[in-house]
């Protein structure tokens, strides 16, 4: 069942060749691609938990893709071949297999571009259409079906596209999820109008409409001896509006976006209409940059089935409002959008104290702040005798401009970026984070976390491509897993060889079989495109970044090994 | 500018023919008819296959998510907890229990049940798979629960303490006319077991261990096996009934009064269950 | 049997193909509609630098090695112009999270690069990067002829040695 698109676009490009025609046109052609192998073997570990049957003898695990391009002039074809064998710890286990799950032609006339089997694509902010894929995360929900995109006149373009999304391994297939179909257009003024060529104000405008038709299957509930059955809308659609005006150094974008009756397990099924706001107003000149952000979502979450509660088949993408953070222990509580209903701000500053100042010294010094609020929505019931979120109701009644009561997290962050001189480099950084583990987490009751953290990441260069790097980290908060420090040494030699030892302590936790060292050594070769790492140890879940590169890994004990290059 | 004007015009009418939603109007939910049969009446009653073990860290919610739908449901839907696959296998002390059986171990290899704890609806198959995750139960349940019952079965108790013999009367009862083969099973479990569980939810239960987990519904052994006997061999008209006797002795480390017996008949070809029942082995 | 099967075909597909090209002319940078540093629409194959080479440097905001990369050319970079007629070109793939933010970053940070949003990703899969930082040299005729992926102190001088051969006419193309 895997095989059986391979097998369709095998034949297209394996008959080709055999004609004369093919041969003219591959010889024009060209192919590249890129691979990546990253695997796996796991110990036990009876301290985090991992014990003979979590492994389930699966002791050695993988995961692998390689893609293949060809481009010959405006025709494009490609490929991605994946495995899962079986799948990472952390992955989703029904990633389980091998198959090609994405493959596409393409063509490109002058201001026409048609795509025929898997795409990406982003329709503005993405708040109601945004297919894409993040590896390490296992995230994929890209579209099978047909794209057009069409240049009619300078300034504008316009994108149709229908299909269905990626669901692991299964195929479409007797209606198992929804057909999405998608329009969006986007104007950009001072290319239409001559009259605004020359104009110092910057104007782009865009629409789109998203529908998605499902044939829902029927649902029923039994309230006292009267059994119900839901009316469901097998056709759920979504518009959104967006501008973007740039004037000198400002930069101002805000996008709207309303979806109608919606009710899906993700929302208890309620039938409210769901809506987001998302702006940014920017200013920045050279040596300083503030952003500052306000975002609303109410009853945002959209997918192309309306029973699937995990992580596949959304349609839209509802970003956080909140800083990604780097360093392992401020990763340690990350910020999860909720999209039934938030409220937040977000602001950042960055600015540079200029060279040979009295402040920022021979190389200047770089002064960065991040703010984020995030609050729930007001929710107030439709009836007094209804309470708020009940399924089979409109759910609830909510001021558009008023905060709910529950804070779902804050952060504030200063880092300060210092070249001392040639040898040392220094960069300081105090976050402090509110953290409502019981939503983000789904750990009903458990209180809120307040974390304090400090970290000094100090580089010192011992020849031009000889360095030391060394990070201290240290986490402060009476809840949750208490107290955390952090140690790295990094030894690189540029530009191929990175060797790193760490130490994560939970030495504050409150159970004293949980004061767990999570030491690493990891090892890294580059050459060109291609590295090589291998790894010991073990690791908490959390974005991990060593050796010249960042990802997300889950927890584990044991070896790991990733290769990775492109051709 | 007019060509402009066209293009605003093509777009426009594309965008209409993309765009379709069905505005639903209150109210949202349609009387389709009454739930609580009345007394004595037969409905269909649904078999929750529950594949577990305990050293299934996820288990504990699976199961709260059983004992919720228990409650909604009544007497129309019956759990049986099979413990299989190598989160059942006994381990070092506290979790060196063992609760699996010839018969779990069958159903759970021929399902293929590859995640725990994983839930078989009646062995019938909802959105393409045999074993769902227990978010979707509900759904599946809902899909079967309202069909009219083609089948109904009561079961008749007589336990002997003395020797721990058990004899039950099976009665089945054709409700319409039928065609096929159709097997009928006989399980006993037991609830109220006292033993380790493993568990990484903290709403269910002390993390990483609950030591005094309560193991609810579980299967401990069949009389027919895992595949049952053959009652009807090519068809049979509305009205008959077969009556059964199977009888088993009860093992001395399984506590009577906790024991319940689990009957309910499949068709061979597709495996559905097309109804179940349950009643406690001393009244 | 099936995995066997689709791996044979892979590498007798991968393998036919591969052989069509064999006379191997120099990559060209693929043509994907990406968007300038302020939103506005941008097609890749007009990024040029007058026939003088470009540094194409995919990074995000996120990812403090690609940081440390861009300040540590930024701290050279006028030399660097001076001496090669170089430019680099950072093509961000922060998505909406935090493209906003991209240019009071790149300004905030005092940074002359000519800046390109990717925010999905649609100009990072055409040129097959796996990982971020990945540093490209482009030549002058929109031909890719070196790419580099990691970073650690110090590897922006092998970048600058790469830079100046290109600048020569030399050829570079070591792996």
């Amino acid at each position: 069942m895997k095989t059986s698109p391979f097998r369709s676009l095998l034949l297209i490009i394996f008959l080709l060749p055999s004609t004369s025609f093919a041969q003219n046109f591959l010889s024009g052609g060209q192919v590249h691609g890129n691979f990546q192998f990253d695997g796996a073997y796991y110990a036990t570990d009876s301290k985090l938990g991992i014990t003979d049957s979590t492994l389930d003898g699966k002791i050695f695990r993988m995961n692998g893709f390689g893609n293949l391009i060809y481009t010959n002039g405006k025709f494009e074809a490609g490929l991605r071949f994946e495995a899962y064998l079986p799948p990472l710890a952390g992955f989703d286990q029904q990633y389980d297999g091998v198959g090609i799950p994405y493959f596409y032609i393409k063509y490109k006339w002058d201001n026409l571009e048609l795509t025929a089997g898997n795409f990406y694509e982003q329709f503005g902010n993405g708040i109601i259409m945004r297919s894409y894929e993040e590896w390490q995360l296992g995230y994929d929900n890209s579209i099978r079906g047909f794209r057009a995109k069409f240049q009619p006149l300078d300034g504008i373009t316009l994108i149709g596209l229908i299909g269905t999304q990626r669901y692991y391994w299964e195929p479409y297939k007797d209606a198992n999820r929804g057909i999405v179909k998608g329009f969006d257009a986007e104007f950009f003024l001072n290319e239409m109008f001559k009259g605004m060529k020359d104009s110092k104000t910057i104007i782009i405008l865009g629409g789109s409409f998203v529908s998605n038709y499902e044939k829902v299957k029927t649902k029923n509930i039994t309230r006292d001896t009267t059994i119900y059955q839901y009316k469901l809308p097998n056709n759920v659609a979504a518009y959104a509006g967006r501008m973007n005006i740039i004037h000198g150094n400002f930069n101002f974008a805000a996008e709207y976006a309303y979806k109608i009756n919606n009710p899906s397990a993700m929302n208890n099924y309620i039938y409210k209409n769901g809506e987001v706001l998302f702006t940014t107003l920017s200013y920045s000149r050279k040596g300083l940059g503030i952003t500052l952000s306000g975002k609303r979502i109410d009853n945002m979450s959209y997918k192309s089935k309306s029973s699937e509660l995990g992580n596949m088949l959304d349609i839209n993408y509802l970003p956080p409002l909140t800083k990604q953070h780097t360093y392992s222990l401020a990763t340690l509580y990350p910020y999860a959008t909720q999209p039934n209903g938030e409220m937040g701000i977000q602001g950042q500053v960055m600015y540079t104290i200029p060279k040979k100042s009295k402040l920022g010294g021979k190389y200047g010094t770089k002064i960065e702040l991040n703010y984020s609020n995030i609050y729930s929505i007001d929710k107030q019931p439709v009836a007094p005798e209804i309470p708020v979120d009940s399924t089979g109701t409109k759910g609830y009644k909510s001021d558009f401009f008023k905060l709910g009561g529950d804070k779902y997290f804050e952060d504030f962050d200063i880092v300060l970026t210092k070249k001392i001189n040639k040898k040392w480099k220094v960069i300081l950084s105090y976050i402090y984070q509110v953290y409502n583990i019981d939503v983000i987490e789904g750990h009903a009751g458990e209180p809120k976390v307040y974390a304090n953290t400090g970290i000094a990441d100090i580089t010192y260069k011992i020849t031009p491509t000889k360095s030391l790097r060394l990070e201290y980290q240290q986490l402060f908060t009476r809840q949750d897993r208490g107290n955390w420090v952090m140690g790295l040494l990094e030894f690189n030699i540029a530009p191929k060889w990175f060797f790193t030892v760490m130490d994560e302590y939970n030495y504050g936790n409150p159970d004293k079989d949980k004061q767990i060292h999570y030491y690493n050594a990891n090892f890294a070769y580059v050459k060109g495109p291609t590295r090589i790492s291998l790894g010991y140890g073990k690791q908490r879940k959390g974005l991990l970044c060593v050796g010249g590169v960042c990802r997300p890994v889950p927890a584990s004990n044991g070896f790991t090994i990733t290769i990775s290059s492109q051709f | 500018m007019n060509s402009i004007k066209k293009y605003f015009f093509t777009i426009i009418s594309i965008v209409f023919l993309f765009y379709s939603c069905d505005k639903i109007e209150e109210p949202y939910l349609e009387p389709i008819g009454s739930h609580h049969p009345e007394p004595g009446e037969k409905v269909r009653k649904i078999l929750l296959e529950e594949f577990t073990g305990h050293t299934c860290v996820n288990c504990p919610e699976g199961s709260a998510n059983a004992k919720n739908l228990k409650t909604l449901y009544g007497e129309q839907l019956i759990l049986l907890s099979i413990h299989a696959g190598t989160n059942a296998l006994p381990e070092s002390e506290p979790f060196d229990a063992d609760f699996r059986t010839v018969t779990g171990t069958e159903i759970h290899d021929h399902f293929n049940v590859s995640f725990y704890p994983g839930g078989i609806i009646n062995q019938t198959k909802y959105s393409g798979q045999w074993t769902l995750p227990y978010t979707m139960w509900q759904e599946a349940v809902d899909e079967i629960i309202n069909l009219l019952p083609e089948v109904y079965i009561t079961i008749e108790n007589d336990y002997n303490p003395s020797n721990r013999k058990l004899i039950s009367t099976l009665t089945i009862e054709f409700l319409t006319d039928m065609e096929g083969t159709y097997n009928l099973c006989f399980y006993i479990a037991e609830s109220g077991i006292i033993a380790a569980q493993k568990n990484d939810n903290s709403n269910y239960g002390p993390v990483p261990d609950i030591l005094d987990y309560e193991h609810n519904h579980v299967l401990r052994t069949s009389v027919w096996g895992a595949w049952g006997t053959e009652v009807v061999s090519a068809g049979i008209s509305q009205g008959e009934t077969i009556t059964e006797y199977p009888s088993v002795t009860i093992n001395n480390n399984w506590v009577a009064d906790n024991c319940t017996v689990i009957a309910f008949i499949y068709n061979t070809e597709t495996y559905n269950i097309i109804q179940a029942e349950e009643a406690a082995m001393i009244e | 049997m099936k995995k066997a099967g689709i791996i044979l075909i892979l590498f007798f597909l991968a393998s036919t193909l591969i052989a069509q090209t064999e006379d191997k002319k120099a990559r060209k940078l693929p043509s994907v509609d990406i968007k300038t540093a302020n939103g506005k629409p941008f097609n890749t194959l007009d990024i040029s630098n007058d026939g003088n080479p470009i540094i194409l440097s995919f990074w995000a905001i996120w990812c403090k090695p690609c940081i440390n990369e861009l300040s540590a050319i930024a701290d050279v970079y006028e030399d660097w112009q001076d001496e090669t007629g170089v430019k680099l070109v950072a093509v961000s793939i922060d998505d909406v999270r935090s493209s906003s933010k991209v240019m009071p970053f790149v300004n905030g940070n005092d940074w002359d690069y000519e800046v390109f949003l990717d925010p999905n990703g649609d100009f990072k899969r055409a040129m097959n990067v796996n990982m971020i930082p990945h540093t490209f040299l482009v030549d002058g005729n929109g031909n890719i002829v070196w790419s580099h992926t990691s970073f650690s102190e110090g590897s922006e001088l092998q970048l600058i040695e790469k830079v100046r051969k290109l600048a020569k006419g030399e050829d570079i193309s070591d792996h």
